[in-house]
């Protein structure tokens, strides 16, 4: 693959993954609702169709530019990161600090998704713009101390880097814990599932609540594209980026990708939502001593590798 | 053109629904709800996210003025449609999908629509004079300050308080008000209400927010009408899927609708009746809130359960609506919205006994 061509072609698999992952939950909710799973229900496309032709809306007194930012700073934020994942043997951003990069981007998320609620000028949406925050404030440090175990092991905050130091065994045998809250973290700064109390219905879709048309299609996209770049960015670091026989190591990180992503997708219909005053408990309580024990592991297994 | 009318069509292919639902009328709202879950049409958040506004049933005069805000509010392509016969539902919309992808009749909609109010850049400078006449409100909010009499004056006050201070687009300022924990924070009013998914039909409360923590609450029933109550385990049901779609659990929800229109017995109540009872992180996120007639959530969701499997409904005293409002004060929005969805139907019984 040219170098010229690599950007543009890791838009386009986040592009698709994003689809996959709309695509999934349309077909979880038609099951659910015991409506038969046929490709012309569950396609989002129609969907896009619809915000295409809506009409865009404005409220009495926007702070129009930051919202804007707001909206469309979820799909960039979720290109970013997928800049620093290993497509194959190459990457569009090769980075010496790609994890610490991954980890600025999602909280570069703290600022859009408030000013998404902030922008609207609505009670509303600026209460979810907070709880975005709230949730945040306790999902941040465990998610920063599950990225911590596998660059101690690949002694390098390189994500290929990472990926080769997992050439005999997986990070998730060794990091389970890490990798378990990876996930739920990937999920809550997409703010999907149990985390999406800033788009909950009893603030009338929250940050969303205000958005039309062409504004909410980008909104949405972003989510799903947020969604997708967690996952992608989540087997390189723990499921051992593109190894695997047979195919080649971009099929690879892509199956892995689509698996994680299915995962999220199915943990969003199974779950209510957590919302964020006690999701608070769970992060402080739970998840930081888990993280912190996991990292002790890590690092003690790592030195008595090297002694 | 041909290109342009697919689009349209393919656009309209799964509408969402803003439902009003009329107090008095559930069966017409279980009616439309079972055509849309049927059908894949998402029931829309709030009127930006709609396409359709539906009223199930004939709402009154104050119900009716509040779709009309919900109806000024949808972007377009829109339609209103009312619903005033169980049966009528398959005839009823796609109706309205057909209107909605007719670009001759939402173009004459269009030109329908009164102008909006300018926004704040739009404005001449003699808005600015105004917005200096602001400070002044400013001033005078620092001389509550000095004033003794604050939780009086707050409470009293708080629209006028609110009308000194408005702001460019004539936006209201948040007061300030005692919050729960004895700090003084700002008190925004807001009204809250009728017209947001899974909430209970024709309720609206008048709320002062201090940040997401609800201050005051002022309980109103809109049109208040008598809910027959012949399906116990049917009405159970569909009090089981308010409460679940509040609580955030959109998969759930649709299954309790489901066992609903099932009549109350069947494999789907079955399974949705499974799953509840060993949903551990429902119950774990529910614990500590309150529900109707002195019970807890927990344990108003427990009865629901029960009565939906066929044991007798409990002879409970109607809930006063002042209950609820003093069971929602110094709770968390995502709190409280659990506890409006519980406190709902016990609310339209208390409407059948006046």
């Amino acid at each position: 693959m040219p170098e010229l061509l690599l950007a543009p072609v890791a838009i386009l698999l986040l592009a698709l993954l994003a689809t996959v992952s709309a695509t999934g939950d349309r077909m979880l909710l038609a099951r659910s609702a015991g409506r038969p799973v046929r490709l012309s229900t569950v396609s989002p496309l129609p969907e896009v169709a619809r915000l295409l032709v809506q009409r865009r809306r404005t409220t009495t007194a926007p702070d129009a530019l930051l919202w804007r930012i707001g909206g469309g700073g979820l799909l960039v934020v979720a290109a970013l990161m997928m800049a620093v994942v290993p497509l194959g043997d190459r990457v569009v951003a090769d980075l010496p600090i790609g994890i610490v990069w991954f980890n600025a981007m999602d909280v570069l998320l703290w600022a859009l998704v408030w000013l998404l609620g902030w922008g609207a000028a609505s009670a509303t949406a600026l209460v979810a713009g907070y709880r975005y925050l709230a949730q945040a404030l306790a999902y941040e440090l465990p998610l920063m101390f599950a990225l911590i175990p596998p660059a101690v092991v690949a002694q390098s905050l390189d994500v290929r880097a990472v990926v080769a130091a997992q050439a005999g065994r997986w990070n998730v045998v060794e990091m389970p814990i890490a990798f378990g809250v990876f996930l739920l973290c990937v999920a809550a700064f997409s703010f999907w599932g149990p985390f999406a109390a800033p788009a909950g219905r009893d603030v009338a879709g929250g940050v969303l609540a205000e958005l039309s048309g062409v504004d909410r299609l980008v909104v949405l996209a972003g989510r799903h594209a947020l969604l997708a770049a967690g996952a992608a960015f989540c087997v390189p670091l723990f499921l051992g980026g593109g190894a695997g026989p047979l195919l080649p190591p971009l099929a690879w990180q892509l199956l892995k990708t689509v698996a994680v992503l299915a995962v999220l997708v199915v943990v969003r219909r199974r779950l209510p939502l957590l919302r964020p005053e006690r999701f608070a408990e769970i992060g402080w309580v739970l998840l930081m001593p888990l993280t912190l024990a996991q990292v002790l592991l890590t690092s003690l297994l790592a030195l008595g590798r090297a002694a | 053109m041909g290109l342009r009318s697919a689009l349209r069509r393919t656009a309209a292919a799964a509408p969402h629904v803003l439902l009003v639902p009329v107090p008095g009328q559930a069966a017409l709202r279980w009616a439309a709800e079972r055509w849309l879950d049927d059908r894949g049409w998402p029931l829309a958040q709030s009127p930006a996210d709609a396409d359709v506004l539906l009223e199930c049933g004939e709402p009154g005069p104050e119900l009716s003025q509040r779709a009309g805000v919900a109806w000024e509010a949808m972007p377009g392509p829109r339609t209103r449609v009312r619903l005033l016969a169980a049966d009528r539902v398959g005839a009823v919309l796609p109706d309205a999908q057909v209107r909605l992808a007719d670009l001759g009749a939402q173009r004459a909609e269009a030109a329908s629509r009164t102008a909006p109010a300018p926004s704040a850049e739009q404005r001449d400078d003699g808005d600015v004079d105004h917005g200096d006449m602001d400070m002044g409100g400013m001033d005078h909010g620092d001389m509550d300050m000095g004033g003794m009499d604050h939780g009086g004056m707050d409470m009293g006050g708080m629209d006028m308080g609110g009308m000194d201070m408005s702001l460019p687009g004539g936006l209201v300022m948040a007061d300030r008000v005692e919050d729960r924990d004895g700090l003084r924070l700002e008190g925004l009013a807001l009204r809250w209400g009728p017209l947001l998914p899974g909430w209970p039909a024709g309720l609206e409360l008048d709320v002062v927010l201090s940040g997401d923590v609800l201050t005051t609450v002022g309980v109103r029933q809109l049109d208040a009408g008598p809910e027959p109550a012949d399906q116990p385990a049917g009405q159970a049901l569909d009090a089981l899927a308010l409460v679940l779609a509040a609580s955030g659990w959109h998969d759930g929800a649709v299954r309790a609708r489901r066992a609903r229109d099932e009549g109350g017995s069947g494999p789907l109540t079955e399974d949705i009746l499974r799953r509840l009872g060993s949903a551990r992180v429902l119950r774990w996120s529910l614990r500590e809130l309150p529900g109707p007639a002195g019970r807890s959530l927990v344990e108003h969701l427990d009865l629901l359960i029960a009565v939906a499997r066929g044991e007798p409904r409990p002879d409970d005293a109607p809930t006063a609506v002042d209950a609820l409002g003093a069971a929602l004060t110094g709770l968390e929005l995502g709190s409280a919205s659990v506890v409006v969805a519980a406190f709902g139907p016990t609310l339209r019984q208390a409407t059948i006994d006046a």
